[in-house]
């Protein structure tokens, strides 16, 4: 029998599943490389790890350049890749190394891999300006993924913060070379329920508006290579509306970037 | 600069609060007015008067915890030609020492400047105990005194070089700090007792004053996108109000919502009301403020919020009166 996860363990695993998997389809839009490699990429992925008895894991529906992430198995995977423990497949996917069992067409496998290492740009430092630009998008829709999945799954203190609240917007936006909205997600709470969109969200002005000045100041805020404070003393970052809701925004921010990287 | 203690922020205090920009216009302007000295009552940091007292120490006056006597001494010095800036929260401004400022500097038409600080519902947490919505309503009916709520910090440095040349006794309303500006910079009309017509529009005014004018703003710029095209005017000057800018309004508009963080009875809002009822002009009007209750505690963006004083409350209350529902939006699946 396989050792149980932990429960953070398995909180990782839901995360990445919610919250970094579906970040993927930035990348298949918007990396060229990427693109070319996906858009007649059609098939259905089924990527877990066992737990014990059980099957931790999800499914990726690829389909003319769309993704589609679902929990659970797939009915039908053409490719399944299957570790032998939650911990391990976690590993992986903050840039460790372990490998998986692979069943189904493994003529699949190359590039699905490929989709797969292009998640490293998460924590990889990027080379040049699209992979700088595709980094602060990708870390920000996850952020905001990330936020909503960790209400919905239950975490007792973010529910109770998002239970406490009203409908509210925290908003994400860079701006770069002249484009006010080069970047733009959200985070929707209303009494304990959560979502996290893409854009700006129009009916409702935000409660907190998290505003980054450019492109480059806003990988220096999320690399961490400056603090929160320090980034807004440099200019790179300004919160606008409640002070106190942004810092706690950002304290969950920090455990979760911590838990995905 | 970063700001540490009861008000964490981490934004820059020099260029976004009232309170500091108070105090260093005072720095300023007291440099070539030798008439300028500023009182406070033992809150000398938390009114932003620490700014003016390390230029000119010798011109601060702390009286203590007392401020029935900073009022009374101000009225004292005010008497041999100088004119003093009295600063203290605004809840004790206008409410423990409402006697002083009526008796010692109203009735004899002093020019004590009454800056009153962390007034209506920006003290957030500090509770309803330190919360003032009334100070509008004491204010305005006394006699002689001119009564200013300015939108930011910079208008904040307006109102203050403009009422130093007022001859009698101004009360300046401003927030706790940390309320984001409106104005880009200094270069517009400021007037005492002209207002200032933030964004034009046909369908409905806004009227606000302090914190709600931005707030105006933001929910005009929602509206926008509605088709629904609100006027939002800038009414610093609560006491001589704009009769002008309020019959344009009613006129133009026929829509009239007058927004204050102050109670509905004796504030902008019974002001924007008197104008209209004694020039006989009929429109749709509403009072949004504190609907005569006492606030109730949290941060301040929560009661902003809760009483409906940020862009979203003013949106819902101008749909209200336009008649508009917004589309509800009950989609909570992730993108």
């Amino acid at each position: 029998m396989n050792d149980m996860a932990t429960a953070e363990d398995i909180l990782t695993a839901k995360l990445f599943f919610g919250a970094a998997f579906p970040v993927i389809q930035v990348l298949m839009d918007e990396d060229p490389k990427l693109h070319r490699r996906t858009e007649h990429f059609n098939h259905t992925v089924q990527f877990g790890a066992k737990n014990g008895e059980e099957l931790l894991c999800c499914h990726m529906i690829f389909q003319d350049g769309h993704l589609d992430v679902a929990d659970g198995p797939a009915e039908k995977a053409d490719l399944i890749l299957t570790f032998s423990a939650v911990e391990k497949m976690n590993a992986l996917l903050k840039g460790g190394m372990s490998l998986p069992r692979f069943d189904g067409n493994l003529t699949l496998l190359p590039a699905f891999l490929s989709v797969l290492m292009s998640l490293k740009i998460m924590t990889a430092e990027p080379k040049n300006e699209l992979q700088k630009y595709l980094k602060v998008k990708c870390s920000l829709y996850m952020i905001c993924h990330a936020l909503s999945v960790y209400n919905k799954l239950g975490d007792p203190d973010f529910h109770e913060f998002c239970t406490r609240q009203p409908d509210r917007i925290y908003q994400f936006r860079v701006e770069d070379g002249g484009d006010p909205m080069k970047i733009a997600c959200y985070l929707r709470v209303k009494a304990g329920q959560s979502k996290s969109g893409h854009g700006v969200y129009e009916q409702r002005t935000p409660f907190v508006l998290f505003r980054f000045t450019s492109v480059d100041g806003a990988l220096q805020v999320l690399n961490k290579q400056v603090e929160f404070v320090e980034g807004v003393e440099k200019g790179y970052v300004e919160t606008i509306g409640s002070p106190e809701y942004a810092c706690y925004l950002n304290d969950y921010m920090t455990i979760l970037q911590t838990m995905l990287t | 600069m970063a700001v540490t203690g009861t008000n964490w922020t981490c934004y820059d205090s020099s260029t976004m609060t009232s309170r500091e920009i108070y105090g260093r216009t005072l720095a300023e302007l007291s440099k070539t007015d030798n008439r300028i000295v500023a009182l406070t009552a033992d809150l000398e940091k938390s009114t932003a008067l620490n700014k003016f007292s390390e230029v000119f120490p010798n011109k601060v006056f702390n009286v203590g915890i007392a401020e029935q006597n900073l009022f009374g001494a101000a009225a004292g010095m005010a008497k041999t030609g100088l004119i003093p800036f009295a600063s203290t929260f605004a809840v004790f401004a206008s409410l423990r020492a409402a006697e002083q400022v009526r008796t010692d500097i109203a009735y004899q038409n002093l020019p004590v400047k009454i800056i009153a600080t962390h007034a209506g519902i920006s003290f957030g947490h500090a509770g309803t105990t330190h919360h003032c919505t009334e100070d509008f309503a004491v204010m305005r009916s006394i006699a002689n005194m001119t009564v200013l709520c300015p939108a930011d910090g910079i208008e904040t440095s307006r109102a203050v070089r403009a009422c130093v040349e007022l001859p009698g006794p101004v009360y300046m309303r401003i927030g706790r700090g940390f309320e984001p500006p409106c104005y880009e910079s200094e270069a517009y009309d400021f007037q005492i007792g002209r207002a200032v017509t933030m964004r034009e529009g046909r369908d409905i005014t806004v009227i606000a004053c302090g914190i709600c004018v931005l707030q105006a703003i933001n929910a005009a710029r929602t509206l926008a996108g509605e088709d629904i095209d609100v006027r939002v005017v800038n009414m610093h000057t609560v006491k001589p109000i704009d009769r002008e800018a309020v019959i344009a309004a009613a006129q133009e508009t026929g829509k009239v919502l007058v927004c204050e963080e102050h109670n509905v009875i004796g504030g902008l809002g019974d002001a924007v009301a008197s104008v209209l009822a004694e020039e006989g002009l009929a429109c749709k009007f509403h009072k949004h403020g504190m609907q005569d209750v006492f606030s109730t505690i949290g941060y301040a963006e929560d009661l902003y919020a809760y009483y409906g004083f940020d862009a979203n409350g003013i949106a819902d209350r101008v749909r209200a009166m336009m008649g508009v529902e917004l589309a509800s939006d009950d989609s909570w699946e992730d993108e």
